[in-house]
């Protein structure tokens, strides 16, 4: 099950965003679904990211609001998380072979790739994806209600 | 009581607890379990006969599974419903985890129809993953199908916070990861096969780690 055959620019450095659906969040943990290749159009090669911007992590889950509620309608409902990436790669490819890179889709999207063929490998990418990112998480209505508040301030 | 035996017995009343059903049925397996509990049998033996189901139990289930046709070339195969109607003395304590994977069937068919390129449901995956119903059900699954090849996935949240993520494999293949934080992350990877369905049981080995 080799994901990442395109030959693209690969990302090391940065913070990379992934929406949430409710569904795969359960009592705060996330399921190993949410990195599962699911949704898009074919051929379906990649797991969406968006790259993010910010000096702290109000910053960052705003940068990933301001983006993710552009393409999913009513993302409200659901949790923003955030990955960083050179944690992310030392931390699933921890063997001499990579299970995982991040490539560049136009950016601020970006997508994670599975490039290993061993299905354990890939139980283990998801998994380890999972912890990491549930302890970075917001959601996306708190988020909002971030983004509304900082503007009307902004404004006065 | 030894000071082990004691908490250890708090860990087996609350997961009696957790599994609270109203039924007089249920009522009846609890107050079994409860004189079983209080019985000489070493801690051992009681944690594993609260933890999984027993032997005979299993084979039983394992008969129902082979005996029903799995289909899911349509919409949903009420066959595996059927499977609610055994007459196993713990099913009760397994039915929630067939739901669950009841539900993750209707999740994926019904995303499966606005994605067509999304992968069948494995329907080899999905009677091996009910042969493992009874083993998993005291460990509250969560489960969902694979889009990329329709093979049954398991999550399951630990104690100690880590995470097991499971694909069961259409072969007979249990492929798991075990990831949680002591000092640093670690992980437990690996895979279980299986050859004989009444020996999915022995899965309980890997969950007994969680």
């Amino acid at each position: 099950m080799t994901r990442g055959k395109l030959a693209l620019t690969k990302i090391t450095t940065g913070k990379a965003s992934r929406y949430i659906k409710p569904r795969w969040l359960v009592s705060d943990n996330i399921s190993t679904e949410a990195f599962d290749l699911r949704e898009g159009t074919p051929p379906e090669t990649y797991v969406s990211h968006f790259m993010v911007e910010g000096k702290d992590d109000t910053d960052l889950f705003k940068s990933a609001y301001n983006i993710i509620s552009t393409k999913i309608t009513k993302c409200h409902v659901g949790t923003i998380a955030l990955l960083d990436v050179p944690e992310t790669l030392a931390l699933v490819n921890d063997e001499e072979e990579p299970f995982i890179d991040f490539i560049e889709q136009g950016l601020p999207h970006c997508g994670l790739i599975y490039v290993t063929r061993s299905q354990e490998d890939i139980q283990e990418a998801k998994a380890t994806l999972c912890f990491l990112a549930r302890k970075k998480m917001r959601s996306a209505r708190d988020i909002a209600d971030n983004v509304a508040t900082t503007e009307k301030l902004s404004e006065k | 009581m030894t000071k082990k035996t004691i908490e250890s017995s708090m860990v087996l009343f609350y997961q009696i607890e957790d599994k609270s059903k109203s039924s007089q049925d249920v009522r009846a397996q609890k107050n079994a379990k409860w004189d079983f509990f209080n019985s000489e049998k070493k801690l051992s033996h009681v944690y594993s006969n609260f933890e999984y189901p027993n032997s005979d139990d299993f084979d039983e289930w394992c008969k129902h599974v082979d005996s029903i046709a799995i289909d899911f070339q349509r919409k949903f195969n009420p066959t595996v419903a059927t499977l609610e109607l055994c007459n196993i003395s713990q099913f009760n304590y397994w039915n929630d985890t067939l739901s669950e994977f009841m539900d993750a069937i209707k999740d994926y068919l019904e995303q499966r129809e606005k994605l067509h390129e999304l992968s069948g449901i494995s329907e080899k995956s999905a009677r091996r993953f009910l042969f493992l119903v009874p083993v998993f059900a005291s460990h509250k699954p969560r489960v969902y199908i694979d889009g990329s090849n329709g093979c049954v996935n398991v999550d399951v949240m630990t104690r100690d916070n880590g995470i097991l993520s499971t694909q069961i494999s259409e072969n007979g293949q249990v492929h798991y990861s075990y990831v949680a934080q002591n000092k640093n992350l670690y992980k437990i990877t690996g895979t279980a096969k299986f050859k004989d369905s009444r020996d999915f049981i022995k899965f309980n080995k890997v969950l007994q780690m969680l």
